[in-house]
C-alpha cells in the first residue's frame, strides 16, 4: 500500500499509487548534479531493509517539466521569522524555509540522509566527529560565496540561541562545534557517538544562511524577515500572517531548476477557510491535517493529494511533574478510560487511524508494540479509585482534577470539550486558553498539567530523541513531559551510536514500549498530512538528487518546492 | 463659523483624552503591561532576580520580564511613557513588534489602505443598491416593491454581519463555483474570495467584492429605510404640493425636488455609518481572510502582539474621529436646515 | 425633517457618534407623524393606537426565549455539553433541532445559549439605563456643568467605534460573563446618555414642569413626577433595540473567538455566537449546526428591533397628542 509514506491518490488513478518523477526526465533536468556519496548515510538504514518506493506501480507520468508559472501555497501557519538560527521552524517555517534554503543534507525515498547542499559528509570512526565538505561555486542570494565559514557562523548562531538551542544541543560537544579546515571543509565535533547526525540536517538545522545576512539580522531584527539562502527562489516580499512571495533564483547551482517562476505562501491558520480558498480554486496547493477535509478531496476528481500518515503523531501529554500527573495510575486510567475510537470519530469524522506507539504500522521504525492501555472503562475506574484511596488530597468526589492548555482554535476546543465528556467519569477538568506564542513556552518550562500535541514526526526518530532526552530536564526543557527515565535513556545513546538499521528500528521498539508503560503520552491518532492540489501541479514529491536517489517525497506536510511545476 | 471653530476647538481635547484612553489599554490587565506578553511569568516583583541562586525557570522570566519592562520604558512615570508614546505616534512610530520585530508602524501601513478601500467598496455597494431602491419605494409607497424591500431591509438589518459573510461565503463563494463546475462544466470562479496583496487592482477587486457585499447590504438596508422615510415626508411638504399643481412631471419633481434635499441625510448617514462599517470589517476580514487592520487586530490578540493591537486602535479611533468631525462639519454646510433649527433654540 | 439618528430602527447607528440626536429629536415627532402619514395616506389615529400583529408576535418569539432561557434547565432536555446522540444528526424526533459535530442536542445548547445572550443583553443594557439614563436625566433637567461634563464624557466613549473599543477591552482585561458585560455596558452608557438627556431636556422646557417649579415643588419631585414617566418610554423603545445590538455584539466576539469563557465559574458556558463559529466548520456537510443558533440569533434580534420599533411609533404619536 503507501510506501516510504508518501502515496498519491489520484481521480484517475483511484488506486493508491507511489508518486515518483519519471527518473530518467528528472536526471537530464538536473544534470548539473556532482554525485557522490561516499559513506554518507552513517546510520539511516541500509538498502535490503528499506521498503523500495516503487516506480514500478502505476507512476503517472507526469510528462516533460515545463519552465514558468506561479504557485500560490496555502500553509496552516506563519512563522515568527525565517532565521533558520534564531527563529524556530515549526512545519509552516520549514517548508517556507526550503524555497529560500538548501539544508545540507535530504532525505531520500528510503528515508536515508543523503547529501544535499553539501557535497559529502564524512564520519571518523567513531561517528564523534563529522567533516561536512560543500560543493563548490555556490553563492547566497545576496552574491556572498558559499564557503566553510559559513557552516561556523550557522552552528554557532543556533547554539548561541537560548531557544533555537534547545533541540540540537544536546548533540554537539560545544558552543563552537566547527572547525574550518579549508574553504569548502569543516569538521563538526559532537557530543559522543552520533551516527544520526546527517538526518539532523536535513530541515532548519542543515539550511545555511549567507553569513553576512546572519550577522546583520543580529543587529536588526526586523531582517529575519528578509532571508538570505542559496535555495531555489529569492524572497521577494513578505507580510507577516498575510503572504509571502519568493521568486525564482536565476543562478539556482542546480541546473534547470527550479521550474516555477514564483511562489506564494497565503497564511491560513483557519483550516477551514484554507480548505474553502482551495475548493474556490484560489489556491493551487496546500496542506492540511484535517482528514475530514482530506477525505473530501479523495473523493473529489478535481485534485490530486499526497498523503503521510507514516510520521507524526497527535496525542495527549501529560507532566508527570505535576500532580495528580506524577502517578502512573492517572495517567493510565485516563488512558484506558479515552474511547479513542469515539474521539476520532467525532472530531476528524472518523478518518484518523488510531496511535498506539510511536510509529505508524508501515513506518520503517515499526515494531510492533502492545502494551499501550486499550478502552476499558473498568481498569479506568479502578485506577481511579485506587488513586483516590491512597492520595485523597488529590481528588475531589472521587475524581482527579487537573487543568487542559489549549490555544484557542475552535478545533482544539472542540476536541476538548469531547475529552472533558469522555471523562467525565474520572476526572473533573477546567480548560485554560492559552495564547498561541505562549504555548510552547508553557510546555517548556512545564507550566501545564495536560496539553494536546503533535510531534515524532522525524522521518529519523533519533531527531526527536530531544524530546525524551533526560539530559534537557531541570527549568526550561523540551523534554515536555519530564521524562526521567534512566533505561530510556540509555537506550536513546545507543541507537545514537548504532549504524545498524536493524539493531536501531529494535532498541526504538524497546523505547517505545518502555515510554508505553510510563504512559506519559496517550496516543490518539497517526496525524494525517496531506497535501492537496490542483491536477495541473505537478512534480509535487520526489525528484531526483545530486547523489542520484530520489527524494522522500513529503514529509509532515513539508516538500521540496524545487521540481514544482506547472502543466 | 463660530460652529465650525467651536467643533474644532472640541478635537483636540477629544483626541488627547482618547489617546490616553487607548495607551491605558496596556495597563486594563492586573499586573501591569508586561502581564499583557508573558502572562503570569511576567514576574512582579523583581527583587526576586538578584538571588544568584535562582532556577533556570524563574531566571528566563526574569530576563524576559526585564527586557519587556525596557522595551516599554515601564520604569518612567506614567505620564512620561504617554507623552513619549504619543509624540513617537504622532510621528508615526509605534516601535517595534515585541513578537516580530517588525516596524508596527510597517504593519499599519501595509494594512490599513486595505481596509479603507474594502469600506469604501462597501460603501460603494450599498449606495449603488439603496439609491434606487430607496427611490422606487418612495415613489411607489406601500406598493409590492416597497413592501418587499421594506421588509427585506428590516431583515437584512437584524442579520448579524458574521452571519451574512458565511451565507454569502459558503453559497456564492463555494457552492456556486461546484454548481458551475459540476452541472454546466464551466471552469470559472465568480467568487473569487483569495486577496492578494501582488494582484492587479481588477484582481483585487474581484477578491474583495464578496467581503464588500457582506458589508454593503447591511449598510444598503439602512440607507434603503432612510431614503424612503426621507423621500416620503419630502414629497407631502408644501412646496411638492405646489409643483404637482404648476403641472411639472412626476419624474421631475422626484429628482429636481425631492431627492436632493434628502441626500443631505444619506451622505450624513453615510459618514454615522462608518463607525458598524469599522466593526463589521473587523468581522469580515477574519472570515474571508482579507489582509487589512482587522485582521492585524483580531491575530494581534490571538498573538500577544499587543502593540500592534494598541496601535491599531488607535489610528482606526483617529480617523473615525475625523470622519465624525468632517461629516459633522458637512451636516452643518450643506444642509440649511440643521443650521437653522440649532439658531432658533 | 429628520435626523437619521434618532431612527432607531438604524440598529447599528446606537454606537455611532451622534452629536445631532439632541436636535433631531426635537423635530422627531414632526418626522414620525409625516412618515406615518406620509406611508400610509390614512388617517393616522387607528394605526397610531395598533401596535398590529406584527408586534404581538414578536413580543411571543422574546416571551417563549425568556421562558425557554429562564427555566431550560428544568426541561426534559439533555445536557447542552453531553454526548447524547451520533455526530452531526439531522432533525429528529429525538433531536428535534438535530446533534452538532460532537453528537450534542442542539436544541437544548440553543436554549442554553439564549440564557447567555439574554443576560449579556439585558444585564448590560440595564446597567447602561442605570448609569446613563440617570445621568442624561439630570444633565437634561439641570444643565450647566454637570450636563457639560457628562456630555463630554459620552462624546469621548462615542469616539471609539464601538466593535474596536470591545474588541480591545476584552482582549487586555479578559472574557468572564462579567468582563463582557462590562464591556457593553461601558458601550451601551453613551447612546443612552444622549437620548435621556435630549428628552429630558424637552421635557424639562415644557410650561407645566417650569411651573412646578415656580410653585417651590422639590428638584428630585419634578424629575420623578414630570421629567421621568416622559422620558421612560421612548428609552424602553431604544432599549429594546439596545439589547439587540449587545446580543449581537457579543455573538460577533464570540464569533471571532473573544467570546464568553466562564460564566458564574462554569468555564465554556454555550453562546449562540460560539455555536455558529464552531457550526460554521460543518457548513457543507450539516449547515443546521450553524444555522440553527444563527436563526435563533436573527429571530430574536428582529422582534427586538421589530417591538422597539413600534413601541417607539406607539408613543411617540401619543406623545405628540398631549
Amino acid at each position: 500500500m503507501k510506501k516510504s509514506g508518501v502515496s498519491i491518490r489520484n481521480g484517475r488513478w483511484t488506486r493508491l499509487v507511489v508518486v515518483l518523477m519519471s527518473l530518467a526526465l528528472v536526471a537530464a533536468a538536473c544534470g548539473g548534479g556532482d554525485d557522490d556519496d561516499d559513506d554518507a548515510d552513517g546510520g539511516g538504514g541500509s538498502d535490503d531493509t528499506s521498503q523500495s518506493a516503487g516506480g514500478d506501480d502505476d507512476a503517472p507520468d507526469e510528462g516533460e517539466p515545463v519552465d514558468g508559472g506561479d504557485l500560490v501555497y496555502g500553509i496552516e501557519a506563519e512563522t515568527d521569522g525565517l532565521n533558520p538560527t534564531t527563529n524556530r521552524f515549526a512545519i509552516a517555517g520549514v517548508e517556507m524555509g526550503l524555497a529560500v534554503f538548501d539544508p545540507l543534507t535530504a532525505f531520500d525515498d528510503a528515508g536515508v540522509a543523503q547529501p544535499y547542499l553539501a557535497e559529502s559528509l564524512t564520519p571518523n570512526e567513531d561517528f564523534s566527529v563529522w567533516t561536512i565538505t560543500l560543493r563548490p561555486g555556490i553563492t547566497f542570494h545576496d552574491g556572498t560565496p558559499l564557503t566553510s565559514e559559513a557552516i561556523k557562523v550557522h552552528f554557532e548562531g543556533i547554539l548561541a540561541d537560548p531557544l533555537t538551542s534547545l533541540v540540537p544541543k544536546s548533540i554537539f560537544g560545544s558552543a563552537n562545534p566547527v572547525t574550518i579546515v579549508d574553504e569548502l571543509t569543516a569538521t563538526v565535533t559532537m557530543a559522543g557517538s552520533v551516527a544520526t547526525f546527517p538526518a539532523w540536517l536535513t530541515a532548519q538545522f542543515g539550511m545555511i544562511a549567507s553569513p553576512t545576512w546572519i550577522a546583520a539580522s543580529a543587529a536588526d531584527t526586523a531582517l529575519n524577515q528578509e532571508p538570505v539562502g542559496t535555495g531555489p527562489f529569492i524572497i521577494e516580499s513578505r507580510q507577516l500572517n498575510t503572504q509571502t512571495k519568493f521568486v525564482k533564483n536565476p543562478d539556482y547551482w542546480q541546473e534547470g531548476l527550479p521550474h516555477l517562476d514564483s511562489v506564494t505562501f497565503i497564511i491560513a491558520t483557519d483550516g477551514e477557510a484554507r480548505n474553502q480558498n482551495m475548493q474556490a480554486g484560489d489556491l493551487d496547493i496546500m496542506h492540511t491535517t484535517n482528514p475530514e477535509h482530506l477525505n473530501e478531496y479523495i473523493e473529489d476528481d478535481g485534485f490530486d493529494e499526497y498523503i503521510d500518515e507514516l510520521n507524526e503523531e497527535t496525542f495527549l501529554m501529560m507532566n508527570m511533574d505535576k500532580p495528580p500527573f506524577d502517578d502512573v495510575r492517572p495517567r493510565q486510567a485516563l488512558a484506558y478510560g479515552l474511547d479513542r475510537e469515539k474521539v476520532i470519530e467525532l472530531n476528524d469524522g472518523g478518518f484518523g487511524t488510531i496511535a498506539n506507539g510511536l510509529f505508524h504500522p508501515d513506518n520503517l521504525f515499526y515494531t510492533p508494540v502492545d502494551n499501550f492501555p486499550q478502552f476499558d472503562p473498568a481498569m479506568a475506574q479502578s485506577l481511579i479509585d485506587e488513586y483516590c484511596t491512597d492520595v485523597p488530597a488529590g481528588c475531589t468526589d472521587g475524581k482527579i482534577t487537573f487543568e487542559y492548555k489549549t490555544t484557542p482554535s475552535t478545533d482544539n476546543d472542540l476536541f476538548f470539550q469531547t475529552v472533558q465528556q469522555l471523562w467525565a467519569d474520572y476526572a473533573t477538568i477546567t480548560k485554560v486558553p492559552v495564547e498561541q506564542a505562549a504555548f510552547i513556552t508553557t510546555a517548556a518550562v512545564g507550566d501545564y498539567q495536560m496539553v494536546l500535541y503533535r510531534q515524532f514526526g522525524a522521518l529519523d526518530p533519533d531527531y526527536d530523541a530531544a524530546f525524551i532526552d533526560q539530559r534537557s530536564l531541570g527549568g526550561i526543557s523540551i523534554n515536555w513531559p519530564r521524562l526521567d527515565n534512566d533505561e530510556i535513556q540509555a537506550l536513546l545513546l545507543q541507537q545514537r551510536e548504532e549504524g545498524d538499521f536493524e539493531t536501531r528500528k529494535e532498541i526504538w521498539g524497546e523505547i517505545n514500549t518502555k515510554i508505553n508503560d510510563i504512559t506519559p503520552y496517550i496516543w490518539i491518532n497517526h496525524t494525517m498530512w496531506g497535501i492537496v492540489a490542483k491536477p495541473e501541479v505537478k512534480g509535487v514529491v520526489g525528484f531526483t538528487l545530486p547523489s542520484g536517489q530520489t527524494t522522500y517525497g513529503m514529509n509532515e506536510g513539508r516538500h521540496s518546492l524545487t521540481n514544482i511545476w506547472i502543466g | 463659523m463660530g460652529f465650525l471653530l467651536r467643533r474644532l476647538a472640541l478635537l483636540v481635547p477629544v483626541l488627547l483624552v482618547v489617546s490616553f484612553l487607548t495607551f491605558m489599554l496596556m495597563s486594563l490587565r492586573e499586573g501591569g503591561p508586561e502581564v499583557n506578553f508573558l502572562g503570569p511569568r511576567a514576574v512582579q516583583d523583581l527583587s526576586i532576580c538578584d538571588d544568584p541562586e535562582l532556577d533556570l525557570n524563574t531566571q528566563t522570566a526574569c530576563e524576559e520580564t526585564i527586557a519587556i519592562r525596557e522595551e516599554l520604558n515601564l520604569d518612567d512615570p506614567l505620564l512620561v511613557r504617554y507623552f513619549s508614546w504619543l509624540g513617537n505616534a504622532i510621528q508615526g512610530d509605534f516601535g517595534d513588534s515585541v513578537i516580530t520585530g517588525v516596524p508596527v508602524s510597517q504593519t499599519i501601513s501595509e494594512r490599513l489602505p486595505t481596509s479603507i478601500a474594502l469600506m469604501l467598496y462597501a460603501q460603494f455597494i450599498a449606495l449603488a443598491i439603496a439609491i434606487p431602491m430607496g427611490i422606487i419605494s418612495a415613489y411607489r409607497a406601500n406598493g409590492v416593491v416597497d413592501k418587499s424591500t421594506t421588509g427585506l431591509s428590516f431583515a437584512l438589518i437584524a442579520i448579524p454581519s458574521f452571519v451574512l459573510a458565511l451565507v454569502l461565503l459558503f453559497f456564492l463563494g463555494v457552492k456556486l463555483d461546484e454548481v458551475l463546475s459540476d452541472r454546466f462544466g464551466w471552469a470559472v470562479d465568480p467568487f473569487p474570495t483569495r486577496y492578494d496583496i501582488d494582484a492587479s487592482f481588477s484582481d483585487k477587486a474581484a477578491a474583495l467584492f464578496l467581503p464588500a457585499l457582506t458589508l454593503g447590504l447591511g449598510l444598503a438596508a439602512v440607507y434603503q429605510r432612510l431614503l424612503r422615510t426621507d423621500l416620503v415626508a419630502t414629497l407631502h411638504e408644501d412646496f411638492i404640493f405646489m409643483a404637482k399643481a404648476k403641472g411639472i412631471p412626476a419624474r421631475r419633481i422626484l429628482f429636481r425636488h425631492a431627492l436632493r434635499p434628502s441626500l443631505f441625510s444619506l451622505i450624513t448617514v453615510v459618514g454615522i455609518q462608518v463607525g458598524a462599517l469599522i466593526g463589521g470589517t473587523i468581522v469580515v476580514e477574519q472570515i474571508f481572510l482579507v489582509p487589512g487592520l482587522g485582521l492585524v487586530i483580531t491575530q494581534g490578540i490571538f498573538k500577544f502582539d499587543y502593540q500592534v493591537v494598541q496601535a491599531s486602535v488607535l489610528v482606526i479611533t483617529f480617523i473615525y474621529v475625523m470622519v465624525n468631525f468632517f461629516v459633522d462639519i458637512l451636516y452643518g454646510v450643506l444642509d440649511p436646515r440643521v443650521r437653522h433649527a440649532r439658531s432658533a433654540r | 425633517m429628520r435626523d437619521p439618528r434618532a431612527d432607531s430602527s438604524l440598529s447599528e447607528s446606537l454606537p455611532s457618534n451622534s452629536l445631532y440626536v439632541e436636535s433631531a429629536l426635537e423635530m422627531r415627532t414632526d418626522a414620525i407623524v409625516s412618515e406615518v402619514h406620509g406611508a400610509s395616506g390614512a388617517p393616522a389615529d387607528a394605526i397610531r393606537r395598533r401596535l398590529g400583529f406584527g408586534f404581538w408576535l414578536a413580543a411571543s418569539w422574546l416571551v417563549l426565549v425568556t421562558l425557554l432561557a429562564v427555566f431550560g434547565p428544568l426541561l426534559p432536555l439533555d445536557d447542552p455539553k453531553a454526548l447524547v446522540g451520533e455526530s452531526k444528526e439531522s432533525f429528529s424526533t429525538e433531536h428535534w433541532l438535530g446533534t452538532d459535530s460532537l453528537g450534542r442536542d442542539l436544541l437544548s445548547r440553543t436554549v442554553s445559549g439564549a440564557r447567555i445572550s439574554l443576560i449579556v443583553g439585558f444585564a448590560a443594557v440595564a446597567g447602561g439605563l442605570i448609569v446613563g439614563g440617570t445621568i442624561g436625566l439630570i444633565a437634561g433637567f439641570r444643565r450647566g456643568w454637570f450636563e457639560r461634563t457628562s456630555m463630554a464624557g459620552g462624546d469621548i466613549l462615542l469616539s471609539f467605534p464601538a466593535v474596536v473599543l470591545a474588541l480591545a477591552i476584552v482582549s487586555f482585561r479578559g472574557r468572564d460573563l462579567w468582563d463582557i458585560v462590562l464591556t457593553l455596558f461601558i458601550l451601551s452608557v453613551a447612546p443612552i446618555l444622549r437620548l435621556t438627556r435630549a428628552n429630558s431636556l424637552q421635557w424639562s422646557q415644557r410650561e407645566f414642569v417650569q411651573a412646578s417649579r415656580v410653585l417651590g415643588a422639590k428638584d428630585s419631585t419634578i424629575l420623578r413626577r414630570e421629567v421621568l414617566p416622559n422620558v421612560l418610554m421612548p428609552l424602553a423603545s431604544l432599549a429594546l433595540v439596545g439589547v439587540a445590538i449587545v446580543i449581537v455584539a457579543e455573538g460577533t466576539l464570540a464569533f471571532l473567538g473573544l467570546g464568553i469563557e466562564s460564566a458564574f465559574g462554569v468555564a465554556d458556558p454555550v453562546s449562540w455566537g460560539k455555536m455558529v463559529l464552531e457550526g460554521s466548520k460543518d457548513l457543507e456537510t450539516a449547515p443546521h449546526i450553524a444555522f440553527v443558533p444563527a436563526t435563533a440569533l436573527f429571530l430574536t434580534v428582529l422582534a427586538l428591533n421589530f417591538a422597539g420599533d413600534k413601541i417607539r411609533g406607539h408613543f411617540d404619536v401619543k406623545e405628540s397628542a398631549l
